[in-house]
Protein backbone atom coordinates (compact mmCIF):
# COMPACT_ATOMS: atom_id res chain seq x y z
CA UNK A 1 0.00 0.00 0.00
CA UNK A 2 1.23 3.50 -0.71
CA UNK A 3 -0.14 6.37 1.29
CA UNK A 4 -1.11 9.11 -1.15
CA UNK A 5 -0.17 12.73 -0.62
CA UNK A 6 -3.83 13.57 -0.32
CA UNK A 7 -4.40 10.93 2.36
CA UNK A 8 -1.33 12.14 4.20
CA UNK A 9 -2.48 15.74 4.22
CA UNK A 10 -5.81 14.66 5.71
CA UNK A 11 -3.89 13.75 8.87
CA UNK A 12 -2.22 17.13 9.27
CA UNK A 13 -4.78 18.46 11.77
CA UNK A 14 -3.85 15.65 14.15
CA UNK A 15 -0.09 16.13 14.49
CA UNK A 16 2.80 18.29 13.31
CA UNK A 17 5.00 17.27 10.36
CA UNK A 18 3.07 14.21 9.33
CA UNK A 19 5.10 12.02 6.97
CA UNK A 20 5.37 8.52 5.60
CA UNK A 21 8.27 6.37 6.75
CA UNK A 22 9.08 2.80 5.78
CA UNK A 23 10.53 0.00 7.84
CA UNK A 24 11.61 -3.00 5.83
CA UNK A 25 9.03 -2.41 3.15
CA UNK A 26 6.14 -1.65 5.47
CA UNK A 27 4.73 1.90 5.40
CA UNK A 28 3.89 3.85 8.50
CA UNK A 29 2.60 7.36 8.98
CA UNK A 30 4.64 9.21 11.54
CA UNK A 31 2.56 11.50 13.74
CA UNK A 32 4.85 13.56 15.99
CA UNK A 33 3.04 15.54 18.65
CA UNK A 34 -0.18 13.54 18.34
CA UNK A 35 -2.85 14.76 20.71
CA UNK A 36 -4.46 11.86 22.54
CA UNK A 37 -7.51 12.49 24.68
CA UNK A 38 -7.42 10.40 27.87
CA UNK A 39 -10.20 10.80 30.43
CA UNK A 40 -11.02 14.22 29.10
CA UNK A 41 -7.44 15.46 29.20
CA UNK A 42 -5.10 15.84 26.27
CA UNK A 43 -1.75 14.09 26.25
CA UNK A 44 0.78 14.82 23.57
CA UNK A 45 2.73 11.82 22.34
CA UNK A 46 4.33 10.65 19.13
CA UNK A 47 2.27 8.22 17.11
CA UNK A 48 3.03 5.75 14.36
CA UNK A 49 0.07 4.58 12.32
CA UNK A 50 0.37 1.45 10.26
CA UNK A 51 -2.50 1.60 7.74
CA UNK A 52 -2.02 -1.97 6.55
CA UNK A 53 -1.80 -5.42 8.10
CA UNK A 54 0.86 -5.80 10.78
CA UNK A 55 1.40 -8.47 13.46
CA UNK A 56 -1.97 -10.02 12.57
CA UNK A 57 -3.83 -6.73 13.06
CA UNK A 58 -5.60 -5.14 10.12
CA UNK A 59 -4.16 -1.76 11.05
CA UNK A 60 -2.41 -0.55 14.17
CA UNK A 61 -1.48 2.61 16.06
CA UNK A 62 1.76 2.63 18.03
CA UNK A 63 2.57 5.30 20.60
CA UNK A 64 5.84 6.58 22.02
CA UNK A 65 4.57 5.82 25.52
CA UNK A 66 2.16 3.39 27.09
CA UNK A 67 -1.00 4.98 28.48
CA UNK A 68 -1.57 3.51 31.91
CA UNK A 69 -5.13 2.49 32.70
CA UNK A 70 -6.21 2.41 29.08
CA UNK A 71 -6.04 -0.45 26.64
CA UNK A 72 -5.07 -4.02 27.39
CA UNK A 73 -2.05 -6.21 26.72
CA UNK A 74 0.33 -3.37 25.99
CA UNK A 75 3.54 -4.53 24.40
CA UNK A 76 6.69 -2.77 23.28
CA UNK A 77 7.83 -3.02 19.67
CA UNK A 78 10.97 -1.72 18.04
CA UNK A 79 10.13 -0.06 14.74
CA UNK A 80 12.47 2.22 12.82
CA UNK A 81 15.08 1.57 15.47
CA UNK A 82 12.97 3.03 18.25
CA UNK A 83 10.66 1.63 20.93
CA UNK A 84 6.91 2.03 20.42
CA UNK A 85 4.00 0.74 22.44
CA UNK A 86 0.60 -0.60 21.42
CA UNK A 87 -2.31 -2.25 23.19
CA UNK A 88 -4.38 -5.03 21.78
CA UNK A 89 -7.03 -3.17 19.77
CA UNK A 90 -8.51 -5.09 16.89
CA UNK A 91 -10.56 -4.67 13.79
CA UNK A 92 -9.82 -1.17 12.63
CA UNK A 93 -10.30 -1.70 8.93
CA UNK A 94 -7.64 -0.80 6.38
CA UNK A 95 -10.31 0.54 4.03
CA UNK A 96 -11.16 3.45 6.33
CA UNK A 97 -9.97 6.91 5.36
CA UNK A 98 -6.88 7.69 7.42
CA UNK A 99 -8.53 10.26 9.74
CA UNK A 100 -11.32 7.81 10.60
CA UNK A 101 -8.78 5.03 11.00
CA UNK A 102 -6.74 7.12 13.43
CA UNK A 103 -9.84 8.14 15.40
CA UNK A 104 -10.94 4.51 15.64
CA UNK A 105 -7.58 3.66 17.20
CA UNK A 106 -7.70 6.64 19.53
CA UNK A 107 -11.04 5.36 20.83
CA UNK A 108 -9.00 2.80 22.77
CA UNK A 109 -7.79 5.56 25.09
CA UNK A 110 -10.84 7.79 25.43
CA UNK B 1 29.72 -2.34 6.18
CA UNK B 2 28.78 -5.59 4.51
CA UNK B 3 31.53 -7.73 3.05
CA UNK B 4 29.89 -7.33 -0.34
CA UNK B 5 30.27 -3.55 -0.13
CA UNK B 6 33.84 -3.86 1.16
CA UNK B 7 34.77 -6.07 -1.79
CA UNK B 8 33.01 -3.73 -4.20
CA UNK B 9 35.08 -0.84 -2.88
CA UNK B 10 38.35 -2.71 -3.21
CA UNK B 11 37.44 -3.96 -6.67
CA UNK B 12 36.75 -0.43 -7.82
CA UNK B 13 39.87 1.00 -6.24
CA UNK B 14 41.94 -1.73 -7.90
CA UNK B 15 40.89 -0.83 -11.43
CA UNK B 16 43.60 0.93 -13.40
CA UNK B 17 42.93 4.45 -14.63
CA UNK B 18 44.30 5.88 -17.86
CA UNK B 19 46.32 8.56 -16.06
CA UNK B 20 45.49 8.73 -12.33
CA UNK B 21 47.84 6.73 -10.10
CA UNK B 22 45.10 5.84 -7.69
CA UNK B 23 41.34 5.83 -7.63
CA UNK B 24 38.89 7.46 -5.29
CA UNK B 25 35.40 6.41 -4.30
CA UNK B 26 32.75 7.74 -1.98
CA UNK B 27 30.86 5.83 0.67
CA UNK B 28 27.38 6.93 1.71
CA UNK B 29 26.34 6.03 5.23
CA UNK B 30 23.46 6.26 7.59
CA UNK B 31 24.15 6.85 11.26
CA UNK B 32 22.96 5.52 14.59
CA UNK B 33 23.75 6.57 18.12
CA UNK B 34 25.11 4.08 20.64
CA UNK B 35 23.86 3.38 24.15
CA UNK B 36 27.04 4.56 25.83
CA UNK B 37 27.49 7.60 23.62
CA UNK B 38 29.17 7.76 20.27
CA UNK B 39 27.98 7.10 16.77
CA UNK B 40 28.09 4.13 14.48
CA UNK B 41 28.26 4.69 10.75
CA UNK B 42 26.32 2.16 8.67
CA UNK B 43 27.65 2.08 5.13
CA UNK B 44 25.04 1.65 2.44
CA UNK B 45 26.55 2.31 -0.97
CA UNK B 46 29.86 2.77 -2.69
CA UNK B 47 29.89 5.49 -5.32
CA UNK B 48 32.36 4.97 -8.10
CA UNK B 49 34.04 7.99 -9.61
CA UNK B 50 33.79 7.74 -13.40
CA UNK B 51 37.03 7.72 -15.37
CA UNK B 52 36.13 11.01 -17.03
CA UNK B 53 35.69 12.73 -13.69
CA UNK B 54 39.39 12.60 -12.85
CA UNK B 55 41.75 15.40 -13.83
CA UNK B 56 45.43 15.03 -14.65
CA UNK B 57 47.82 16.05 -11.91
CA UNK B 58 51.56 15.89 -11.58
CA UNK B 59 51.52 16.31 -7.82
CA UNK B 60 48.68 14.13 -6.66
CA UNK B 61 47.85 10.45 -7.09
CA UNK B 62 44.26 11.31 -7.93
CA UNK B 63 42.65 14.66 -8.60
CA UNK B 64 38.90 14.75 -8.87
CA UNK B 65 37.11 17.23 -11.06
CA UNK B 66 34.08 19.22 -9.98
CA UNK B 67 31.71 16.75 -11.65
CA UNK B 68 32.76 13.99 -9.27
CA UNK B 69 31.94 16.12 -6.27
CA UNK B 70 28.75 17.46 -7.79
CA UNK B 71 27.39 13.95 -8.28
CA UNK B 72 28.06 12.80 -4.74
CA UNK B 73 26.77 16.04 -3.28
CA UNK B 74 23.56 15.63 -5.24
CA UNK B 75 23.20 12.12 -3.91
CA UNK B 76 23.91 13.24 -0.36
CA UNK B 77 21.30 15.98 -0.61
CA UNK B 78 18.65 13.69 -2.10
CA UNK B 79 19.14 10.84 0.34
CA UNK B 80 20.11 12.39 3.67
CA UNK B 81 23.33 10.44 4.12
CA UNK B 82 26.80 10.97 5.51
CA UNK B 83 29.49 11.09 2.84
CA UNK B 84 32.98 9.65 3.16
CA UNK B 85 35.80 10.09 0.64
CA UNK B 86 37.68 6.82 0.26
CA UNK B 87 41.01 5.97 -1.28
CA UNK B 88 43.59 3.25 -0.75
CA UNK B 89 47.27 3.12 0.02
CA UNK B 90 49.11 0.32 -1.69
CA UNK B 91 50.41 -1.69 1.28
CA UNK B 92 49.37 -4.11 4.01
CA UNK B 93 48.78 -3.03 7.59
CA UNK B 94 47.20 -0.02 9.22
CA UNK B 95 47.28 2.97 6.83
CA UNK B 96 47.82 6.59 7.80
CA UNK B 97 46.53 9.83 6.42
CA UNK B 98 49.41 11.51 4.62
CA UNK B 99 50.00 15.23 4.94
CA UNK B 100 48.38 15.70 1.53
CA UNK B 101 45.42 13.50 2.54
CA UNK B 102 44.81 15.67 5.59
CA UNK B 103 45.15 18.93 3.66
CA UNK B 104 42.86 17.82 0.87
CA UNK B 105 40.19 16.37 3.15
CA UNK B 106 40.05 19.66 5.02
CA UNK B 107 39.09 21.25 1.68
CA UNK B 108 36.39 18.90 0.41
CA UNK B 109 34.73 17.66 3.61
CA UNK B 110 33.24 21.12 4.41
CA UNK B 111 31.41 20.89 1.09
CA UNK B 112 29.64 17.76 2.31
CA UNK B 113 28.18 19.82 5.14
CA UNK B 114 26.72 22.28 2.65
CA UNK B 115 24.24 19.67 1.44
CA UNK B 116 23.74 17.80 4.72
CA UNK B 117 24.77 20.07 7.59
CA UNK B 118 23.29 17.82 10.29
CA UNK B 119 25.12 14.66 9.27
CA UNK B 120 28.73 13.77 10.10
CA UNK B 121 31.07 13.37 7.13
CA UNK B 122 34.68 12.41 6.62
CA UNK B 123 37.36 10.46 4.88
CA UNK B 124 38.66 6.90 4.92
CA UNK B 125 41.98 5.50 3.85
CA UNK B 126 42.19 1.80 3.12
CA UNK B 127 45.16 -0.46 2.78
CA UNK B 128 44.91 -3.93 1.30
CA UNK B 129 43.90 -5.39 4.66
CA UNK B 130 43.11 -2.51 6.98
CA UNK B 131 41.54 0.91 7.25
CA UNK B 132 41.67 4.19 9.07
CA UNK B 133 39.30 7.10 9.03
CA UNK B 134 38.53 10.60 10.16
CA UNK B 135 35.07 11.87 10.98
CA UNK B 136 33.93 15.45 11.23
CA UNK B 137 30.95 15.32 13.65
CA UNK B 138 30.01 18.82 12.61
CA UNK B 139 31.11 21.52 10.26
CA UNK B 140 32.81 23.34 13.09
CA UNK B 141 35.64 21.72 14.95
CA UNK B 142 38.40 19.28 14.30
CA UNK B 143 38.02 15.79 12.90
CA UNK B 144 38.17 12.78 15.17
CA UNK B 145 39.67 9.40 14.44
CA UNK B 146 37.21 6.63 13.67
CA UNK B 147 37.58 3.99 16.41
CA UNK B 148 37.31 1.03 14.12
CA UNK B 149 35.64 -0.74 11.26
CA UNK B 150 33.60 -3.91 11.09
CA UNK B 151 33.09 -5.81 7.85
CA UNK B 152 30.02 -7.98 8.21
CA UNK B 153 29.75 -11.17 6.22
CA UNK B 154 30.15 -14.90 6.55
CA UNK B 155 33.46 -13.97 8.16
CA UNK B 156 33.47 -10.93 10.43
CA UNK B 157 36.46 -8.65 10.11
CA UNK B 158 37.06 -6.15 12.85
CA UNK B 159 39.67 -3.43 12.34
CA UNK B 160 40.44 -1.39 15.42
CA UNK B 161 42.27 1.90 15.50
CA UNK B 162 45.23 0.70 17.53
CA UNK B 163 46.67 4.19 17.59
CA UNK B 164 43.94 5.28 19.97
CA UNK B 165 45.02 2.74 22.59
CA UNK C 1 42.70 -12.46 36.94
CA UNK C 2 43.42 -14.61 33.91
CA UNK C 3 42.96 -18.33 33.82
CA UNK C 4 46.00 -20.09 32.51
CA UNK C 5 45.38 -22.79 29.98
CA UNK C 6 41.87 -21.80 28.91
CA UNK C 7 42.95 -21.46 25.32
CA UNK C 8 45.39 -24.37 25.24
CA UNK C 9 42.96 -26.74 23.53
CA UNK C 10 41.49 -24.28 21.06
CA UNK C 11 44.61 -22.82 19.48
CA UNK C 12 43.49 -24.53 16.26
CA UNK C 13 40.90 -21.76 15.94
CA UNK C 14 43.68 -19.60 14.61
CA UNK C 15 46.31 -17.11 15.60
CA UNK C 16 44.86 -14.33 17.64
CA UNK C 17 41.54 -16.11 18.09
CA UNK C 18 41.67 -15.74 21.86
CA UNK C 19 42.12 -12.02 21.55
CA UNK C 20 39.30 -11.81 19.03
CA UNK C 21 36.93 -13.84 21.21
CA UNK C 22 37.77 -11.91 24.36
CA UNK C 23 37.15 -8.59 22.62
CA UNK C 24 33.87 -9.73 21.07
CA UNK C 25 30.60 -8.51 22.52
CA UNK C 26 27.58 -10.77 22.12
CA UNK C 27 23.94 -10.23 23.03
CA UNK C 28 21.81 -13.18 24.07
CA UNK C 29 18.09 -12.41 24.00
CA UNK C 30 16.15 -15.05 25.90
CA UNK C 31 18.02 -16.95 28.59
CA UNK C 32 16.03 -20.10 29.16
CA UNK C 33 16.24 -23.32 27.19
CA UNK C 34 18.33 -22.22 24.23
CA UNK C 35 19.82 -19.00 25.53
CA UNK C 36 21.24 -20.51 28.72
CA UNK C 37 23.18 -23.09 26.69
CA UNK C 38 24.39 -20.43 24.28
CA UNK C 39 25.59 -18.10 27.00
CA UNK C 40 27.35 -20.89 28.86
CA UNK C 41 29.21 -22.08 25.79
CA UNK C 42 30.16 -18.58 24.73
CA UNK C 43 31.66 -18.05 28.17
CA UNK C 44 33.62 -21.30 27.94
CA UNK C 45 34.99 -20.45 24.51
CA UNK C 46 36.27 -17.15 25.85
CA UNK C 47 33.86 -14.46 24.70
CA UNK C 48 34.69 -11.45 26.83
CA UNK C 49 31.62 -9.24 26.72
CA UNK C 50 27.99 -10.16 27.22
CA UNK C 51 24.67 -8.42 27.01
CA UNK C 52 22.18 -10.78 28.68
CA UNK C 53 18.51 -9.92 28.37
CA UNK C 54 15.48 -11.76 29.73
CA UNK C 55 12.64 -10.29 31.77
CA UNK C 56 11.48 -13.53 33.36
CA UNK C 57 12.12 -15.19 36.68
CA UNK C 58 13.03 -18.83 37.14
CA UNK C 59 10.09 -21.15 37.72
CA UNK C 60 10.01 -24.83 38.57
CA UNK C 61 9.05 -25.68 35.00
CA UNK C 62 12.32 -24.17 33.76
CA UNK C 63 14.54 -26.51 35.78
CA UNK C 64 14.30 -29.29 33.22
CA UNK C 65 16.22 -27.29 30.63
CA UNK C 66 17.66 -23.98 31.79
CA UNK C 67 21.39 -24.50 32.20
CA UNK C 68 22.58 -23.00 35.48
CA UNK C 69 19.15 -23.02 37.09
CA UNK C 70 18.71 -24.72 40.45
CA UNK C 71 15.69 -25.40 42.71
CA UNK C 72 16.66 -22.49 44.96
CA UNK C 73 16.31 -20.16 41.97
CA UNK C 74 12.74 -21.38 41.44
CA UNK C 75 11.91 -21.07 45.13
CA UNK C 76 13.33 -17.55 45.29
CA UNK C 77 12.06 -16.60 41.82
CA UNK C 78 15.50 -15.41 40.83
CA UNK C 79 15.76 -13.39 37.66
CA UNK C 80 16.96 -15.54 34.78
CA UNK C 81 19.33 -12.77 33.76
CA UNK C 82 20.98 -12.91 37.19
CA UNK C 83 21.31 -16.69 37.03
CA UNK C 84 23.09 -16.43 33.70
CA UNK C 85 25.33 -13.61 34.82
CA UNK C 86 26.45 -15.77 37.73
CA UNK C 87 27.08 -18.71 35.43
CA UNK C 88 28.99 -16.69 32.83
CA UNK C 89 31.22 -15.14 35.47
CA UNK C 90 31.81 -18.50 37.14
CA UNK C 91 33.11 -19.81 33.82
CA UNK C 92 34.94 -16.65 32.76
CA UNK C 93 35.59 -14.26 35.66
CA UNK C 94 37.19 -11.79 33.25
CA UNK C 95 33.99 -11.38 31.24
CA UNK C 96 32.13 -8.08 31.26
CA UNK C 97 28.40 -8.58 31.63
CA UNK C 98 25.56 -6.17 31.06
CA UNK C 99 22.35 -7.66 32.39
CA UNK C 100 18.83 -6.45 31.78
CA UNK C 101 15.79 -8.16 33.30
CA UNK C 102 13.37 -6.52 30.90
CA UNK C 103 12.11 -6.76 27.36
CA UNK C 104 14.94 -6.27 24.88
CA UNK C 105 12.78 -3.61 23.22
CA UNK C 106 13.25 -1.38 26.25
CA UNK C 107 17.04 -1.77 26.01
CA UNK C 108 17.55 -2.23 22.30
CA UNK C 109 20.37 0.29 22.04
CA UNK C 110 22.60 -2.11 23.96
CA UNK C 111 22.57 -4.37 20.93
CA UNK C 112 23.98 -1.79 18.58
CA UNK C 113 27.63 -2.27 19.33
CA UNK C 114 27.49 -6.01 19.68
CA UNK C 115 29.41 -8.23 17.30
CA UNK C 116 26.63 -10.80 17.05
CA UNK C 117 23.12 -11.04 18.47
CA UNK C 118 21.72 -14.42 19.46
CA UNK C 119 17.92 -14.70 19.48
CA UNK C 120 16.65 -17.50 21.69
CA UNK C 121 13.05 -16.39 21.73
CA UNK C 122 9.85 -18.32 21.40
CA UNK C 123 7.72 -16.70 18.72
CA UNK C 124 7.93 -15.83 15.05
CA UNK C 125 6.94 -12.27 15.89
CA UNK C 126 9.87 -11.94 18.29
CA UNK C 127 12.25 -13.37 15.72
CA UNK C 128 10.94 -11.09 13.01
CA UNK C 129 11.35 -8.04 15.19
CA UNK C 130 14.87 -8.99 16.26
CA UNK C 131 16.00 -9.68 12.74
CA UNK C 132 14.59 -6.39 11.46
CA UNK C 133 16.45 -4.56 14.18
CA UNK C 134 19.68 -6.39 13.51
CA UNK C 135 19.44 -5.69 9.80
CA UNK C 136 18.83 -2.01 10.48
CA UNK C 137 22.08 -1.78 12.45
CA UNK C 138 24.10 -4.26 10.36
CA UNK C 139 24.31 -6.82 13.14
CA UNK C 140 24.66 -10.53 12.37
CA UNK C 141 21.77 -12.40 13.98
CA UNK C 142 21.80 -16.05 15.00
CA UNK C 143 18.38 -17.55 15.69
CA UNK C 144 17.96 -20.66 17.79
CA UNK C 145 14.69 -22.40 18.44
CA UNK C 146 13.05 -25.75 19.06
CA UNK C 147 9.51 -27.00 18.86
CA UNK C 148 7.70 -30.07 20.22
CA UNK C 149 4.48 -30.97 18.47
CA UNK C 150 1.99 -33.71 19.01
CA UNK C 151 1.63 -35.88 15.91
CA UNK C 152 -0.60 -38.93 15.27
CA UNK C 153 1.97 -41.46 16.51
CA UNK C 154 3.44 -39.45 19.35
CA UNK C 155 5.55 -36.32 19.37
CA UNK C 156 7.83 -34.61 16.93
CA UNK C 157 10.84 -32.59 18.02
CA UNK C 158 12.20 -30.07 15.56
CA UNK C 159 14.25 -26.92 15.58
CA UNK C 160 16.54 -24.62 13.68
CA UNK C 161 19.66 -22.53 13.69
CA UNK C 162 19.38 -19.65 11.24
CA UNK C 163 22.21 -17.22 10.65
CA UNK C 164 21.02 -13.91 9.22
CA UNK C 165 23.94 -11.79 8.05
CA UNK C 166 23.33 -8.33 6.53
CA UNK C 167 23.88 -8.51 2.81
CA UNK C 168 23.11 -12.22 2.74
CA UNK C 169 19.70 -13.97 2.60
CA UNK C 170 17.44 -13.16 5.53
CA UNK C 171 14.97 -15.41 7.34
CA UNK C 172 12.29 -14.48 4.79
CA UNK C 173 14.59 -15.24 1.88
CA UNK C 174 15.36 -18.59 3.49
CA UNK C 175 11.66 -19.40 3.81
CA UNK C 176 11.79 -19.66 7.57
CA UNK C 177 9.73 -16.57 8.30
CA UNK C 178 6.80 -14.86 6.58
CA UNK C 179 4.07 -12.31 7.32
CA UNK C 180 1.53 -15.14 7.18
CA UNK C 181 3.33 -17.11 9.90
CA UNK C 182 3.55 -14.07 12.15
CA UNK C 183 -0.11 -13.20 11.60
CA UNK C 184 -1.29 -16.75 12.23
CA UNK C 185 0.76 -16.89 15.41
CA UNK C 186 -0.74 -13.64 16.69
CA UNK C 187 -4.23 -14.93 15.94
CA UNK C 188 -3.52 -18.02 18.03
CA UNK C 189 -2.36 -15.94 21.02
CA UNK C 190 -3.73 -17.38 24.23
CA UNK C 191 -4.57 -20.71 22.67
CA UNK C 192 -1.01 -22.08 22.71
CA UNK C 193 -0.76 -22.97 26.39
CA UNK C 194 2.50 -24.13 27.92
CA UNK C 195 4.66 -25.53 25.19
CA UNK C 196 6.67 -28.67 25.83
CA UNK C 197 10.43 -28.10 25.95
CA UNK C 198 13.34 -30.36 26.84
CA UNK C 199 17.08 -29.86 27.28
CA UNK C 200 18.80 -32.04 24.75
CA UNK C 201 17.48 -30.49 21.52
CA UNK C 202 18.34 -27.09 22.95
CA UNK C 203 21.82 -28.39 23.60
CA UNK C 204 22.27 -29.57 20.03
CA UNK C 205 20.94 -26.34 18.58
CA UNK C 206 22.81 -24.04 20.94
CA UNK C 207 26.08 -25.87 20.34
CA UNK C 208 25.55 -25.56 16.61
CA UNK C 209 24.78 -21.87 16.91
CA UNK C 210 27.93 -21.24 18.93
CA UNK C 211 29.92 -23.17 16.33
CA UNK C 212 28.50 -20.94 13.62
CA UNK C 213 29.49 -17.88 15.62
CA UNK C 214 33.03 -19.16 16.14
CA UNK C 215 33.31 -19.81 12.43
CA UNK C 216 32.32 -16.21 11.76
CA UNK C 217 34.86 -14.64 14.09
CA UNK C 218 37.86 -16.97 13.84
CA UNK C 219 39.66 -18.32 10.80
CA UNK C 220 39.58 -22.01 11.71
CA UNK C 221 37.08 -23.14 9.11
CA UNK C 222 37.15 -22.01 5.51
CA UNK C 223 34.00 -23.77 4.40
CA UNK C 224 30.85 -21.89 3.52
CA UNK C 225 28.76 -20.66 6.43
CA UNK C 226 25.54 -22.63 6.67
CA UNK C 227 22.71 -20.15 6.95
CA UNK C 228 19.82 -22.47 7.80
CA UNK C 229 20.18 -25.77 9.61
CA UNK C 230 17.10 -27.82 10.42
CA UNK C 231 16.98 -30.16 13.37
CA UNK C 232 14.93 -33.34 13.37
CA UNK C 233 14.89 -34.54 16.95
CA UNK C 234 13.24 -37.84 16.12
CA UNK C 235 15.85 -39.15 13.69
CA UNK C 236 17.98 -37.35 15.14
CA UNK C 237 19.71 -35.20 12.57
CA UNK C 238 20.83 -31.69 11.74
CA UNK C 239 20.77 -30.93 8.05
CA UNK C 240 21.17 -27.97 5.75
CA UNK C 241 17.81 -26.64 4.64
CA UNK C 242 17.22 -27.21 0.96
CA UNK C 243 15.64 -23.79 0.80
CA UNK C 244 18.99 -22.30 1.70
CA UNK C 245 20.53 -23.88 -1.38
CA UNK C 246 17.99 -22.17 -3.61
CA UNK C 247 18.80 -18.71 -2.38
CA UNK C 248 22.54 -19.12 -2.03
CA UNK C 249 24.38 -16.14 -3.44
CA UNK C 250 21.22 -14.14 -3.95
CA UNK C 251 20.96 -10.65 -2.62
CA UNK C 252 18.29 -10.01 -0.01
CA UNK C 253 15.59 -7.66 -1.24
CA UNK C 254 13.77 -7.41 2.06
CA UNK C 255 16.20 -5.01 3.68
CA UNK C 256 17.88 -3.24 0.83
CA UNK C 257 16.42 0.25 1.11
CA UNK C 258 18.34 3.18 2.55
CA UNK C 259 15.33 3.75 4.81
CA UNK C 260 16.00 0.41 6.43
CA UNK C 261 19.35 1.52 7.82
CA UNK C 262 20.24 3.42 10.97
CA UNK C 263 18.30 5.88 13.07
CA UNK C 264 15.36 7.29 11.19
CA UNK C 265 13.74 9.59 13.69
Amino acid sequence: MTVSAEALSSLRPFAREVRVVTDCGREYVLLPGLKVRVNGQVRVLDGLLCPSEVHGYRTRLFLSQQIDGKGQNWKPYVILGQTWHAPSWQNVDESLPLPQMLLAHLDAFA
Amino acid sequence: MTSELFEQLHDDLSRPHPFAFERVAFLSCKTAHLAGGGTVLLAHSAHVVADDDYEPSETMGALLGSAAFRKILQYGYAHCVSIFHVHRHDHQGLPEFSKVDVQESAKYVPDFFKVRPNQPHGAIVLSHDSATGLIWPSRIGKPEAIDGFVVVGARLLEIKNERRR
Amino acid sequence: MSVEGRSARQSFLGEGSDRVLSSTRVAVIGLCGGGSHVAQQLAHVGVGNFVLIDGDRVEGSNLNRMVGSRPIHAREKTLKADVMKELVLAVNPDANTIVRATNWQDNHELLRDCTVVFGCVDSFLARDELERYCRRFLLPYVDVGMHVQEVPNGYSISGQVVVSVPGMPCMRCLGFLSDALVSAEVQRYGAAGSRPQVIWPNGVLASTAVGQFVQMVTPWREQELELYLEYDGNRPSLTRSRLADYVKGRKCNHFSSLDDLGDVL
